[in-house]
């Protein structure tokens, strides 16, 4: 006991070996190192980005599409297309208005290109044609790599999900690998600003893209009024993480996700909407449309806009500032809901 | 009387006891849920030959062997464990023949038609479901193959029809909450009585 007792006395340094001491250095070090690594990893880091969005016909307008508190405004794309335009003609005009694949996309990106495809069913997924003219766009950007990763949801087999609605097989004709990202391992990420949760489990090659791309289906969903962006990033986590979602307070914690697990460029497929009722089983409604921007909370709030007007909603825009996930994502800085900070460029081709 | 001539008197007591609980319920049986097109109860225990392939292909693992707890006529015998899995014969990977009926050996689970399956139906236990206690949750209603099969109370909470639920456990499997605020029934079963 002695002897403990007079080390006790002295100061703390005193008592460290040279090794130890050693040790803790380089502790500190790696530490430290791998905290910078991981800044420096995260796609999702929310910084200031600048877009120059062209109207082909008009104008040119200058979209600070600023994300994080200071945020003051967003752009968003609105390329609606005649009967007779297909979904590459959309996506190509959606990106070329946001300043063009080989501006938005880094040189030597590693792509993650996250398509819905939760069910079986057709109605209720990205249209794959959609996720292909994606992934055929992105391609012009020399990626490094372009995966296609997707977990259903629970109880649905993703590799089946992935072939019986055709995502698998148009995505690889398009040039991508495709992932059944239950096969992944999960790793921890830390949600700093998370709010219902301050880590989640994600997989691996989620964590590990540089670059993600959502490619969401617009949807009504029943336990979060729509699916659009921000709630296709349950895909990225594991079944047990969605079951914890579900049970701590699920909007919140798809907010909490998309802080940190950010799409840097999400994609709204409406080229079909779900609407009335969803994720499944609701009313088609055709709106050859496709929405693009480089903030997911505002493309999410614009998308929810144009499904509850497909509805015939009386107030679309009231019913937006009450889905809770999109505003809850606003206040986390994520990106901006407020329309009136919104500014969005609509074309139609013919 | 020795220390050890007391315990192992002790054992054997304690194993009496919990077999004379156990040999009831060992016996009669309990309820199972069958696999899509198993025979009616009887004829399944005396045609399945407990050769486990139905077990071994069914592609989400929600077929598993009886054991002995639920029954010794059952032992080895399908049953369908929606904690394993969902069943696909309704919707998924068995749409077009369940593969469980195709591999049975002895006619013990048919081929039958798949709009007129009905396996058993879901209970709610709605103490422990997360939409009942106010949360935001769905998940049973957003994986439901089944349409009519639940409806909601202003929109928000799940109400389940035994009538219309098949019993593929869909929702069992999803159901996030802990414990589980879903459990499959065979109740309201229909089975073929023979080949």
């Amino acid at each position: 006991m002695e002897p403990s007792e007079t080390r006790k006395d002295k100061s703390p340094l005193a008592s460290v070996s040279r090794r130890t001491f050693l040790k803790l250095l380089a502790a500190g070090v790696s530490g430290f190192l791998a905290a910078r690594l991981f800044d420096f990893l995260a796609p999702k880091t929310i910084e200031t980005q600048t877009s120059t969005v062209t109207a082909t016909v008009t104008k040119t307008i200058t979209a600070t599409t600023t994300v994080g508190p200071a945020s003051k405004s967003a752009g968003v794309v609105m390329v609606r297309g005649a009967p007779n335009v297909g979904p590459q003609a959309l996506v190509d005009k959606a990106l070329e208005l946001l300043g063009g694949v080989e501006k938005l996309v880094p040189m030597g990106a590693s792509i993650l290109v996250k398509p819905n495809v939760g069910f079986y069913e057709k109605d209720a997924v990205t249209a794959p044609e959609i996720t292909a003219a994606v992934i055929r766009s992105l391609k012009r950007a020399k990626p490094t790599r372009v995966v296609v990763g997707e977990s259903s949801v629970r109880g649905y087999d993703t590799e089946h999900a992935l072939r019986v609605t055709g995502t698998r097989n148009q995505a690889e004709e398009a040039g991508a690998e495709v992932r059944d990202l239950r096969n992944d391992p999960a790793v921890s990420v830390d949600l700093p600003k998370g709010r219902a949760i301050t880590s989640a489990d994600v997989f691996k090659t989620v964590r590990d893209s540089s670059y993600v791309v959502n490619v969401s289906r617009l949807k009504r969903h029943s336990a979060t009024v729509t699916t659009i962006c921000l709630k296709n990033m349950m895909g990225t986590v594991p079944d047990s993480e969605k079951g914890r979602f579900h049970q701590v307070n699920l909007s919140q914690c798809i907010a909490d996700l998309n802080s940190v697990i950010r799409p840097n460029l999400a994609i709204v497929d409406a080229t079909k909407a779900m609407t009335k009722r969803g994720p499944t089983g609701g009313t088609m409604v055709g709106l050859n449309l496709v929405i693009a921007s480089l903030d997911p909370v505002a493309a999410d709030a614009v998308a929810a806009e144009e499904l509850f007007k497909a509805e015939g909603v009386s107030d679309p825009r009231g019913a937006v500032s009450r889905i809770e996930h999109i505003q809850k994502a606003a206040e986390l800085g994520i990106g901006v809901a407020d329309r009136s900070r919104i500014e969005v460029l609509d074309v139609t081709l013919s | 009387m020795k220390r050890r001539e007391f315990l192992k008197l002790f054992g054997v007591g304690v194993a009496v006891i919990s077999l004379s609980d156990m040999l009831p319920r060992i016996m009669k049986g309990k309820d199972l849920v069958r696999p899509p097109g198993a025979l009616v109860e009887d004829a399944l225990n005396a045609v399945c030959i407990r050769c486990a392939r139905c077990a071994q292909v069914c592609p989400t693992g929600a077929i598993v062997l009886a054991g002995l707890s639920d029954g010794f006529k059952e032992l080895g015998t399908p049953r369908i464990d929606a904690l394993k899995g969902p069943c696909e014969r309704v919707q998924g990977r068995c749409e077009r023949q369940a593969k469980c009926a195709e591999i049975c050996p002895t006619g013990a689970i048919l081929q039958v038609d798949r709009r007129a399956l009905k396996m058993g139906s879901a209970i709610i236990n709605a103490d422990r479901c997360i939409a009942w206690s106010g949360g935001s949750c769905l998940v049973c209603y957003e994986v439901c193959p089944v349409q009519g099969a639940i409806s909601l109370i202003d929109e928000a909470r799940p109400i389940f029809h035994a009538d219309i639920c098949v019993g593929c456990g869909r929702c069992v499997y999803a159901c996030p909450a802990q414990p589980k605020a879903l459990s499959l029934s065979p109740k309201g079963e229909r089975r073929p009585s023979s080949a």
